[in-house]
Order: C-alpha cells, then structure tokens, then sequence
C-alpha cells in the first residue's frame, strides 16, 4: 500500500498555473515563499514534439530527505504518507532546504522558519480535496490518498530521484498522438 | 509557464555559514592536528596554552555565529535533539566537547601527562568535529558536496591545525616542516577534485549561485594560492603567525567557494539536460 | 465563483460546483483576484494630474467632480454635448454600465464609439448565416468525435472549455487545430495546419472542395435547411486543393487530410476564435468557416456544430432611463479611436471620459491615440490602476472591482445569466461607476430617481419581460433564461431573411457591400501586398491565460508564474537575419519601432512571428504602435493580426 502523493496527467496538464495559485491562496504563503511550480518541458518545442508540464510541489517521499535532515526532529511522516512539517519545531536551520533534491522546503524570512506543502492535511483530513487538485481546471492534478494506484514504473523524462528518496509521485503518461510521440522519444533519449 | 524559483537560488545567505564552518573546521584541526605534530617533532610536555585558546576562541566564535543563522536563534537547543542520528546534532556536539576541552587545557594548571591526555581526548573531538562537518554536507542531492569535496574538510583542518602548533610552538620543539609539506600535498589534492567536481557537476545540475559560479576559475586560483603557499612560508622561513593570516582569508574563501559553487540536481536541471541532448541529436 | 470573504479579507476563491459549464472550477485569473482586490498599486481615492504635469495628487470626490462637471458644463455650453466623447470599454463591466446614460442623455448625448476590438466581425457573419448567435451548452463538446479548433487557443483562453476538449479525445474524438502558431492547444492535437495569416477563406473553401468532391456534404440537410448552395458550390469548386495550397502555405495532401477526416466523421464541433477574425476581410472568413458545419450536416447535432459566439444569456432589457436625445449621436469608429479623435470638427472632440478601457495600451496605431488624447482639454479616466490611458489623464477616478457591487453578468458560451454579489465594501474612497454618475447627476439638477438605493431593482427592471422573479432563483444559482435548451438548431429553423442557412447572403452584400458568398481576397496588408516587399513578416499578438489585455499582469501572483515577453520567430527567420536566442531586435514597420528580446521557436510557421498580447507593465513592449487602424468588411471591429513588420539587429 503506498501512502499519500500526487498523481499528475501529462495529457491533461497545459502548465496553466491554476494549481499554484490555489495552493498560495489557500495556504497564505508568506512572501518569498513557494510550494509549488510548473516546469516545463521541451517549452521550445524541439523535434517539433509538443511542450508538457510538470506541476511540481513536495512529493512525500517513501525516504524523505527532510526527516532525516532535521536535527530538531521537525519533520514527520504520518501513517498515510503525508510528510508535515512543524513549523513550531523549527530552527531555521535550512539544512532540510539543502537536503531536498526537489526543491519543496521553502524558508519564511520574516518568521525564521521553514515551510512546506503539508498535502493541505487538514483539508484532506476532513475528506476535501487538496486546495491544488481542487484548483486544476483540466483535472489532470489529482492526489492519492490511502489506497495506492499503479505506479508507472519507467522514469519520466526530466524527472529524477537523485537522492534515493522514492518520491511518491505518479505520473500518467500522455496517451494521444503528438504527445506521446515524444514521450517515447524522450525515453528513448534517457535510456542513451 | 515559467517556474517559480524557491528561495535558496536566489541571493547569497550563507554568509555566516561561512564564517561558522572556516572557524569550526580551524578550531577542529587546531584540536586534532596536536598528536600529528607530537609525532613529527612538537614536545609533549609544551602545554601548547596558546593553541588551546586559539580552539576555544574559534569554535566559541563558530558557534556563536552559527546561532546567528538560525532563523530561530531561541530555538538552538533544539539542534541537538537527534545527535547521534543526525548529522547536524552531532556536529554541535563535537563542537561543544572540542571547546570544553579547549576550556580546560587554557584554564587548568595540570602535569605533563594529565595534559597529553587532555590533548589527545581534545584532538579526537576535534576529529570528530571534522568527521561531522565532513557528515553534514554529504547530501546526495548536491553534486559538488557529496563525497570527496565533504571529505575535504579534514585535511584542510588539520594543515590549519598542523600550522598553529608550528606557529605557536616553542622555537625549538617545533614540529618538521615535512609533515606541513604532507598536509598541505593532501589538502592541494583535495582541492583539485573539488574543482574538478564543479567542472564536472556544471553541466549536470543547477548552480546555487550562477553569478559566483561564472567566477570560478579565479576562486579556484585564490584559494589554492592563500592555503596552500602560506604553510611552506610557515615552515621554511619562519613566518609564523603572520603566515596565518592569508591562510585564515584562504579558510574562508574555501568555505565561500563551498557554498557559492554548489551544484544541485534538480527537476530542472535535469530538464535541461535532457533538452540539449534532443537539441544535440537535431 | 464561491468567495469567502474573513474580515474584509479573501481567503478563498472556488468555482461554483453549480455552473454546469466551469464544473466547480476557476481559472489562475480568478485565483488572482485575491491579490488584485489589495494590491498596493490599486488607487483607491481621485486623482488629478498635477499643474506642472509631473504626477498625480489626491483629492476629494467633491473636488474632483466638482472641477469635471464645470468642465464639461463650460464644454457643453461652448461647443455642444458631441464635444465630449463617451468611451466604455469591456473591464469589470456589468448589467448597472447601462446607468451611464441617465447621465449622458440628459446632457444632450456625448460622442459615442461603434464596433469594438474584440469579435463583431465574427458575430455579424454568424448573424448572417445561421440567423443568430447561439449554440449548444458546452458540455456536449464531450459527445463530439472531431473538434476543429480554427484560430481558437482555449488552453489559454477557455480552461474550461480545453478540459472537454481533452475528455472527448480521451473517448476517442480527433483534434484538429488550424494556427499558424504552434500552442499548448496545438499540442493536443491529432492534426495541427498552419496557414499564412489572413488566407483561411481560402483555406474553408478548399476543405469544401475537398468534401463536396468526395461527396461527404450532407445534401439532404442542406436541401431542406439552406438556401444559396448552389452557388457557394460554384465558388468552392474555384478552390483545389493545389490553389489552396499556393496560397496558404499548406502542403495539398495536408488540406486534403483535414478535409476528409472533418468530413467522414460525425459529430463533428467547430470552434472558430477570435483570432480568425481580427483582419480586413473577417466577416467574409467567419462566414466562410462558419458554413462548414452546415456543409456537413452537423448543425442541430449533439457534439456537432458551429461554436463562435453564444449569446443565449443575453436577453436584458435596458432599465427605465431619461429620453435619449434626438437623432443618433455622433460616432466615431472604436478600432480608429485616435484617428476618429483627430479627424471629428463642428465640434470637434475636446474632452473625453474613459471607463473599463485602456486605448493607449489596447488599441491599434497607439501613436494615434496617444496624439488624439493629448489634445483634449479634459480627460477622465476612471480605472483601477494607473494604466498608459490613465498617465494621460487630468483626472483618474478611482473603479469598484466586481466583488464591490452586486450586479449582473451574461456570458459568450455558456447560456447563463448570473448574479454577481457585493462581497466587499469598496475600499478606500473608491465608489461604482454607477455612484459617480449619480454624483454627477445631482451637480447638474439631472433627475437621480434612475439610480435605485437598492440596485437590485434596476436589475430586476432588467430582466426579461415576466421573469422579474428569476432574481432569486440567481441568488442560488446560474440561470439559463432563453429557453432554447442544450441543443441548438435541432429543429433545422433559422431566424435568417429565408429562414434557413444562408450559404449566399443577399442581406451581406446590402449591407456591407460584400460578395454575398465568401471568396478569398488577398489583404490590403497581407503576404502578397506592396507592403510584405519591405516588411516580410506577419505580426500575430495572441492572447495568454495570465492575463486579459492589460489587466492582471501587475500583480505579483501573476508575475511568479507568467512567461517573459518575448518575440516568437522561427529559427530560419532569425538566422535570415542574424538573430539568435535571447538577442534584442528591433521590430519595426512605418508606424514604428519597438524593441524585443527574441525567443527561437520552431513551431511557429516561417514568415510569421509572435508577441504575447496586454500592455501592463512599462516592460511590456508596445505592439500597439506597429498595427495599423483598418477596419474589418462587417461590423467595425479591428485588423490586429494584419500587420506587417521586419525584425533586424537593433
């Protein structure tokens, strides 16, 4: 059974930013902060193969760097995956920032403290959707609570797990024409 | 969609790291380095005072600073709750042992054996310290700390360490110069599989810091000229403690180096790396 | 959209789960709205240019409206109430807007604007054709098998709409996308063709051709329900898929792919954009494009049809208001505001009050409008910041945002009519439009009895004849008031002269002194023009999800995520002229020059290059300038994507 992440359509994601905004406006990010982004892919569209996007936030990781960074135990990873941080713990150490290969720990200069995507645990707790997944207007960001789905089992190029941190993030491959030409491309490309 | 960068990519924040670690790691080598000099020369039996409060000076200093990077400096008890699992804890805690022995050499008047024990307890703190910093920035994410340029924190302490006690030593219970020449060839090597990681990384991750890292080459000169020059003036012509002096700039342009070239993997860079390979098969 | 609003603060901003077409969802814009409400560059008291000119200072309402209606009084009395000229654009705009003209009618009528930027090219030949401008609900988009999107970009500019887009392709449906550019719509596509600028009535009467000649029309339907076939059949026969290719840039085999495959499956959707119609020829294109459904007997289909414009929630009536003046106002040409400014006489235009626009940003030929601006002697801007029309002005008033009013709002694709509620106070010193006018109806002894304490009673004056209690039923939820159901023109009846599709329309050439069936005609300033000599390329300013023209693009929730500026050329366009990417260039025509960073981009077709559209901040380049002030053959709108540049080394 596989805890709690995202799972995000690559066919369904046009990079619109609806997900980034719904998370600062839900969450209240204090300023400089930020939970999540979009990255694009191919945003040249070389090989006359389509852009995709990844919308990229903390992954929740089944060995997350974070926890064990933290000296003053800050972090934990409850029961359903969900890796919360206490901002109450925290030092302002950032080590935790330097220890996180995808960037999700964000420091609140006014406050002295770090800050991270919690899967908006409290809203999920009361059986609401993520203020992110709620926001996306294509439905291709969604999440996975208790009960796993089927991992796609090959890397999807230009994401990677350098740090060994199994980041419970799913991705469903685009599945039409264009965009999966160079899906395939692409994964002929990594496999050089 | 343009990505929204988080904070550690913007501006350099890690000025007082820099300073916390160019002392810790210099009180740390003063520390360790002490039985290295008994065995190439140094007496047993100097007390070696003027040594021990340079430790104590500089990792209280170290520490203090540290707390000033806190963003919650009246949380820093806190760092040490998971000492012994994590990398940061212990370290602090190195650091604290490293100085309460420092404390102790400076203040109390004790005989020449209680003393070399005193010296030896302090230098495996301070090998300890050094281990720790060495922990610390072994992240597998950050291409150009993990392994060898983490290590590199050791050598570089102890041919700092190694120079205080040859600086600070009676004139003629001065340890050899050979074993500074050895420190220093090690330390020197060091740094060249440092650079040659961040020459190696660039092109693989994502630069902490582009505008410093686009200056490189001239740090890469910089450091090796104020640490490794500065221990042979030392030695071969006396120097003493004014060879210091560059060799302190050189522990901190070492520490800036550290933190301004770092190269971490990223989604984005891999991305990057990625799309020139499609635009190098076009 | 569900607001909540926590101690005069937004916290959350949600869709409403009972909109059947946005399904519970808001697009980034909407999410920003948090920000816009507070920024801090918002103005919240009125403005008046300083003596000296250098900036602004605050006064008070009393001053300020004090000051203006002695102004336009002195105006009136020296040169006629025409003198001023009354300018209301399409910003934060709703039912009450139609308040104004219990001011202005009894002033005796300001110079008023025909046509707009936006799409009435396009309505008119919808207007032509199928009678009127109304369509299926959207949620049939997902029951289609073929969505040929024609100028359209909805994953930038209908979120909504690219959501059912992608879940009938997920059920199988074909997407065909007809833009020069290369979009995230494009990349969703199954066939992407990418015709020169300004060539597609070529481009639909060679898809015509094509399906007449394999015989996929449907020549039941178009016996019973279209008049003037057969010489549209004529006309398409003109049109080979070989001269189509010469003139479109598009490889024969590529047309004749589109053709066959939009013809042999049903239900087939066309989605035609704004983007078809911004040129000297549109209405003539829109009809051409808009006669394919019909062509194919997709009309009155679920998941088939024609998709332009849906006017189905407009059914408002104008609430009681003073007499209009006598005779019809004088009115000058929206798309040619500068022009209309300078060239007006007996009398000519001395002061002008702009409201929910931003001319010197948004329309063509800026250097126009700025010169016709800067000879007034009064200008009133009343805005939410302080946009390029506004630095212009004597006096910035400052404007409600939609949570500061309660008001209602029709739409252009879904059918439904909304109730917009106040959430908020207005903060600061900032009142409605609707408010100022009363203000300036009491300076002038005009009767204020127009402006209801409680503006729900001039809404519910509104509402359409025996539906005044659909008020509440708005207050729960969105309503759809014309009665026409999901499906339209199922019943095969059109409201055109001849009651059916009009393939020929007589009424075309009455009015507008067109061809009565659209025929490809080369633009005055097109790829084969004198012009495209000197200035080879052709300028598209296409719109972004991250802002509407020049609204959104200040606040800083939208400048964390939003794209940099930049001219899209293709690779061997630039290389053509030393360019490379990231490099500045200049690009210029007769009308002028501005300067831009280049982007490389080899999906947008050779010949043809890009710049986002919407000036907001002084960074944004000013594309304005190089777009001339035509006009298009029907209904007044403007030609902003015909026009031509060169791009060079600065």
């Amino acid at each position: 059974m596989r805890g709690a992440g995202f799972v995000l359509d690559l066919g369904r994601c046009v990079g619109c930013g609806a997900c980034v905004l719904g998370c600062r406006l839900s969450n209240a990010w204090p300023a400089g902060v930020s939970w999540r982004r979009i990255v694009p892919f191919n945003l040249d569209r070389r090989g006359g193969g389509p852009t995709y996007h990844l919308s990229l936030s903390c992954h929740h990781c089944e060995r997350p760097a974070c926890v064990n960074a933290c000296p003053a135990g800050a972090y934990t990873k409850r029961s359903d995956g969900v890796v919360v941080l206490n901002e109450e713990r925290c030092i302002g150490c950032r080590y935790c920032e330097m220890a996180c290969p995808f960037d999700a720990p964000s420091y609140d200069g006014a406050a002295g403290v770090m800050t991270k995507c919690h899967l908006c645990s409290e809203r999920i707790d009361s059986r609401l959707q993520p203020a992110c997944v709620a926001a996306c207007p294509t439905e291709a960001l969604t999440f996975r609570g208790r009960n796993g789905v089927e991992r796609e089992k090959e890397p999807v190029p230009g994401f990677s797990d350098p740090a060994g941190c199994a980041p419970s993030l799913d991705f469903i491959p685009p599945r039409r024409a264009k965009r999966s030409h160079l899906y395939e491309r692409l994964r002929e490309v990594l496999k050089r | 969609m343009t990505a929204t960068r988080p904070d550690w990519s913007r501006g350099f924040h890690e000025t007082t790291l820099v300073c916390f670690t160019a002392a810790a790691l210099s009180g740390a080598g003063v520390a360790a380095a002490r039985p290295l000099a008994w065995a190439t020369g140094l007496r047993a039996d100097d007390p070696g005072r003027g040594a021990a409060a340079s430790v104590l000076t500089l990792i209280c200093a170290g520490l203090l600073i540290s707390i000033g990077h806190l963003g919650r400096p009246s949380r820093m008890m806190r760092a040490l709750l998971r000492t012994g699992k994590n990398a940061l804890g212990t370290e602090v805690t190195f650091a604290a042992l490293t100085a309460a022995a420092a404390l102790l050499l400076v203040c109390v008047p004790l005989r020449a054996a209680a003393l070399q024990l005193l010296w030896v307890l302090a230098s495996l703190a301070g090998l300890g310290l050094l281990a720790s910093l060495a922990w610390v920035y072994w992240l597998p994410g950050q291409i150009a700390w993990k392994g060898v340029p983490a290590l590199s924190v050791i050598p570089l302490g102890l041919l700092v360490g190694y120079v205080v006690h040859t600086a600070t030593a009676f004139p003629r219970a001065r340890p050899g110069m050979w074993g500074a020449l050895i420190l220093a060839a090690l330390d020197a090597l060091a740094w060249a599989a440092r650079c040659a990681r961040v020459e190696a990384g660039a092109g693989r991750g994502e630069a902490a810091h582009p505008s410093a890292m686009a200056q490189r080459r001239w740090i890469y000169v910089l450091r090796f000229l104020l640490v490794s020059l500065p221990p042979l003036a030392v030695v071969l012509f006396d120097a003493g403690l004014a060879g210091l002096v560059p060799m302190a700039l050189g522990v901190i342009v070492d520490r800036y180096a550290f933190y301004s070239l770092a190269i971490k993997q990223t989604t984005e860079s891999e991305v990057a790396r990625i799309e020139s390979k499609m635009t190098s098969d076009e | 959209m569900i607001v909540t609003v926590r101690s005069g603060r937004i916290t959350a901003i949600e869709g409403d789960p009972l909109n059947p077409a946005t399904a519970g969802r808001v697009c980034l814009k909407g999410l920003s709205y948090a920000d816009r409400i507070t920024a801090a560059d918002r103005i919240t008291t009125p403005l008046r240019r300083r003596s000296g000119g250098a900036g602004f200072e605050r006064v008070d309402w009393d001053s300020a409206l004090d000051d203006i209606a002695a102004r336009l009084e002195r105006l009136r009395s020296e040169s006629g109430p025409s003198s001023v000229l009354y300018y209301e654009g399409s910003g934060s705009h709703g039912a009450l807007s139609v308040l104004s003209d219990a001011f202005w009618n009894p002033f005796g009528g300001p110079t008023r604007t025909h046509g707009d930027l936006c799409w009435p090219a396009g309505l008119e030949a919808g207007r032509l054709t199928y009678g009127a401008n109304l369509h299926s609900h959207p949620r049939l988009t997902v029951e289609s098998r073929f969505i040929l999107m024609w100028g359209h970009n909805p994953a930038e500019t209908n979120i909504h709409q690219m959501r059912l887009i992608l879940e009938a392709q997920e059920k199988g449906a074909v997407v065909a996308v007809v833009d020069p550019r290369s979009t995230d719509t494009s990349d969703a596509a199954d066939i992407h063709v990418q015709p020169r600028p300004g060539t597609d009535t070529a481009l639909a009467l060679g898809l015509a051709n094509v399906i007449v000649e394999a015989g996929l029309h449907d020549e039941a339907y178009l016996s019973r329900h279209a008049t003037g076939v057969g010489e549209y059949l004529a006309r398409a026969r003109e049109f080979p898929p070989e001269r189509v290719g010469a003139i479109t840039g598009i490889d024969p085999e590529g047309i004749r792919e589109l053709a066959l495959a939009y013809g042999r499956t049903r239900p087939a959707l066309l989605i035609a954009g704004f983007g078809l119609q911004r040129h000297s020829h549109a209405g003539q294109t829109m009809r051409a494009v808009a006669l394919l459904p019909a062509l194919t007997g997709n009309v009155g289909v679920p998941g088939g049809g024609w998709q332009y414009a849906n006017l189905a929630s407009h059914q408002l009536r104008p609430p009681p208001l003073p007499p209009a003046p006598q005779g019809p106002p004088r009115s000058i040409l929206a798309a040619r505001l500068g022009r209309g400014i300078l060239d007006c006489a007996d009398p000519r235009i001395r002061a002008a009050w702009i409201e929910k626009a931003n001319p010197v940003s948004q329309h063509p030929s800026t250097a126009s409008v700025v010169r016709g601006l800067e000879t007034l002697d009064l200008l009133v801007v009343v805005d939410q910041f302080m946009t390029d029309s506004a630095r212009l002005a004597h006096y910035v008033l400052p404007a409600k945002s939609m949570f500061e009013q309660e008001d209602l709002v029709t739409a252009y694709w879904h059918p439904y009519l909304q109730l917009r509620r106040r959430i908020l106070a207005p903060p600061g010193q900032v009142k409605a439009e609707s408010e100022i006018w009363r203000l300036l109806c009491v300076r002038f002894g005009f009767e204020t009895n127009f402006f209801a304490a409680d503006p729900r009673e001039t809404l519910r004056a509104m509402l359409p004849e025996g539906k005044a209690d659909l008020l509440e039923s708005l207050e729960s939820e969105p309503v759809d008031p014309s009665g026409n159901g999901e499906l339209l023109w199922r019943d095969g009846v059109f409201p055109t002269p001849s009651g059916k599709i009009e393939f020929a329309s007589p009424e075309a050439a009455r009015l507008w002194g067109v061809d009565p069936v659209p025929d490809y005609v080369a633009l005055e300033e097109g790829h084969e023009s004198a012009r495209a000599g000197r200035h080879p390329l052709q300028l598209l300013t296409c719109k972004t999800r991250e802002r509407i023209h020049s609204q959104f693009g200040n606040l800083e929730w939208i400048r964390q995520v939003e794209r940099p500026r930049r001219l899209d050329i293709h690779p061997a366009d630039a290389r053509a002229r030393g360019l490379s990417d990231g490099d500045a260039a200049q690009v210029w025509n007769d009308r002028g020059s501005v300067r831009v960073k280049v982007h490389l981009d080899p999906g947008i077709r050779p010949g043809v290059v890009h710049v986002i559209e919407g000036r907001c901040v002084p960074e944004d380049p000013e594309m304005n300038r190089l777009i001339g002030d035509g006009v298009t053959d029907m209904n007044f709108g403007a030609v902003f994507y015909e026009c031509l540049v060169e791009v060079s080394k600065p």
